[in-house]
């Protein structure tokens, strides 16, 4: 007779095993297969390049208004080939001189937030490019867009002058840009309305939660479809060992697919940029993601933090189900939540507060947010993470429960309860 | 004993029927080495009865001990020494059978090397060498149950919980299904097969429990329950037993 023994309730052994056997039939399923890998290298860019495509539509659109822009000071403080350019500028009738001049670069200010006028012109630092003359502008696509076309105006009457003095100096004409950009927000408690970063990474937090919903089903519905989790129920193994596996499994996954998202969309858009000169005009990708190393690495904390947490909340709604098409048609309620919750985070005024920081999920895109705006703060960081990390702590329990310890079909068992409910 | 089952009781609720007793009052006993039949119709509550014995449900009432481990107490170990064998099954369709028996070979704590000579053993005494590397998927259901054959016995169980395990088998598959039982006795285990098929149960089983609507009625060997109730045949006494319960209960 072979000798008992005694089972700890965590196996590092079988969590291995677990986590193995998972990826390699999680990886195997066609679902997962298109859902993880295909979908996002080729249907995501094309979805990329049509976004883009409609925002140069509008911007196009966005041109054709007359801007006023300001001036800093008085036009005769400038030089003269500063005020030959200037005066290019506002030749151009998409833009208005904003009356009166001299005016402080701090009401200036204030006007761009204000809304009053689009920018203003002022003296550049550096003189080795162009005439030495600044824009400022507001930090969003709108006003990089506004340089661009500024810069056109000025290009537009100095062309050849300008592309030649260039080609002497030994540079590309084709990087004459008269206007230094420098940017600003007009509201700083906004910080970061949009930017592309943003974009990508809440575009990709939909993915993450795309990318887990067929592994979830693999882990959970199909094994109760295929009489499989019998198999497992009846081994000499920890059973919360193999829960773990399934759901690090189907988080793995889930953070993979997210992953391959961001990648593919930012191939996409340094192939745009480099077919168009600039992704969106003026719109530098470079400067979009140069954030620092502390934000990359919140991010990446954060979005572990999310393949965990949404993970557990798809394996237990998956776990609900005894057939892989039921599971299909559950899974779809999370799905929406969790394809709503970035969507809504992009709304400026939501942003990780003491308060945001208690809604669980919603605090970790906000989380993600805050780390593109470059606004870290990890007291708020510990505080979204250990709250969302609880949820999937329960429905982890919950999930274990019905896949391992429930003896009826946890539906039935809710008409039972609403039934008997009613009776009482 | 190798099994005891000791006054089992499994309560239900199902939404049409309300709250019913799926097994009431079963006790029986399997020794070493012997194979014991659970005969009855559809619903009479064979499959609860071996799924409570295998640790996969919990008893309302009576208990379950296996090699003396009750299986409530301590069901690891019991675990370890039971192997349960469905008619479905149960295998993941996008494994390859090398890769199904590895896996759980290792979930119960077999070592690398017994169990590389075992799965060796396995694949070649069942006809499965050339299915090795075969997805499961893609296997018709006799070489399926074949493969189930070994993933039940990978680690060596003292007993075999076999659930109508020839359901939906071709003759040739029935057949290496029998020779496997018939073998694993020869070896000494001890099994426990629950069929609705009279030929079947008389042509493997030395003892036989007849059950239906959740009670065991009659238990002993095939002479014994001849006498018991004057039928010539397994069929004939089945019939009768199951026809005297329910003029009973009208």
């Amino acid at each position: 007779m072979r000798q008992s023994f005694s089972c700890p309730s965590l196996d590092a052994a079988v969590l291995k095993l677990s986590i193995w056997k998972e990826l390699l039939h999680a990886f195997r399923d066609k679902h997962v297969f298109i859902y993880t890998f295909l979908v996002p290298v080729v249907l995501y860019p094309l979805i990329v390049i049509m976004a883009f495509d409609f925002i140069s539509l509008k911007e196009a659109a966005r041109e054709k208004s007359v801007k006023q822009i300001g001036l800093a000071g008085k036009l005769s403080d400038y030089d003269p080939a500063q005020r030959k350019a200037i005066d290019c500028l506002f030749a151009n009738k998409d833009f208005k001189r904003y009356e009166p001049e001299a005016n402080t670069q701090a009401d200036l200010d204030w006007l761009i937030a204000r809304g009053a006028i689009s920018g203003y012109v002022t003296k550049g630092k550096d003189k080795q490019n162009g005439f030495g003359l600044a824009m400022v502008i507001n930090h969003d696509l709108n006003g990089i867009a506004l340089v661009a076309a500024a810069n056109e105006s000025v290009d537009k009457w100095y062309d050849q002058a300008v592309r030649a003095a260039y080609k002497q100096k030994g540079l590309s004409p084709f990087n004459a840009r008269p206007f230094k950009v420098k940017l600003q927000d007009s509201a700083p408690d906004q910080k970061g309305i949009f930017s592309l970063a943003l974009a990508f990474f809440v575009f990709s937090i939909l993915y993450l939660s795309l990318g887990a919903a067929y592994p979830a089903i693999s882990v959970s519905a199909e094994e109760s479809e295929f009489f499989t989790l019998d198999t497992i129920r009846i081994v000499p193994a920890s059973a919360w060992s193999m829960m773990l596996g399934k759901w690090w499994s189907v988080s793995a996954i889930a953070f993979l697919s997210a992953v391959l998202n961001l990648v593919s969309m930012l191939a996409v858009s340094v192939f745009l940029s480099q077919q168009a000169g600039n992704l969106i005009k003026g719109l530098s990708l470079k400067n979009e993601f140069a954030l620092p190393a502390t934000s990359y690495a919140w991010l990446f904390v954060a979005y572990v933090a999310l393949s965990l947490t949404i993970a557990a909340c798809m394996i237990l709604t998956a776990s609900l189900c005894r057939s892989v098409r039921s599971a299909q048609q559950w899974v779809s309620i999370p799905l929406s939540l969790f394809i709503f919750i970035p969507v809504l985070s992009l709304y400026p005024k939501n942003i990780l507060s003491e308060q945001t920081a208690l809604v669980p999920l919603m605090n970790l895109v906000l989380m993600v947010k805050a780390c593109v705006v470059g606004e870290i703060s990890p007291p708020l960081f510990y505080t979204a993470m250990g709250i969302s990390l609880c949820l999937a702590a329960i429905c982890l329990y919950l999930a274990k429960k019905i896949l391992f310890d429930m003896e009826t079909d946890p539906l039935k068992l809710v008409s039972y309860l609403v039934r008997q409910s009613k009776k009482a | 004993m190798t099994l005891v089952v000791n006054h089992l009781k499994k309560r239900f609720y199902d939404p049409g029927r309300g709250e019913f007793f799926a097994c009431d009052d079963i006790s029986f006993e399997v020794a070493k080495g012997e194979i014991f039949g659970l005969l009855g119709p559809n619903g009479a509550g064979k499959t609860t009865t071996l799924r409570i014995i295998s640790t996969i449900l919990k008893a309302t009432e009576g208990s379950v001990t296996v090699c003396g481990h009750n299986v409530e107490k301590e069901p690891e170990a019991a675990r370890a020494l039971i192997g349960f064998l469905s008619s479905t099954s149960g295998l993941y369709e996008r494994l390859t059978v090398t890769e199904i028996l590895q896996y759980f070979g290792r979930l119960c704590q077999v070592d690398e090397k017994t169990l590389a000579e075992r799965i060796k053993r396995l694949l070649s005494s069942l006809q499965l060498e050339p299915f090795a590397k075969a997805r499961c998927g893609s296997l018709s259901q006799g070489t399926r149950q074949k493969v189930a054959i070994a993933r039940a016995i990978i680690h060596e169980p003292e007993l075999m919980i076999l659930d109508e395990p020839a359901n939906g088998l071709d003759v040739l598959a029935t057949q290496v299904m029998h020779d496997f039982v018939r073998e694993s006795k020869a070896q000494g285990k001890s099994i426990v097969l629950s069929t609705h098929i009279m030929g079947e149960a008389e042509k493997l089983c030395d003892r036989i429990g007849i059950i239906n609507s959740g009670r065991l009625l009659a238990c002993g060997t095939l002479d014994e329950l001849k006498q018991q109730t004057g039928g010539n045949s397994l069929e004939e006494v089945f019939i009768s037993l199951v026809q005297d319960k329910n003029l009973e209960r009208s």
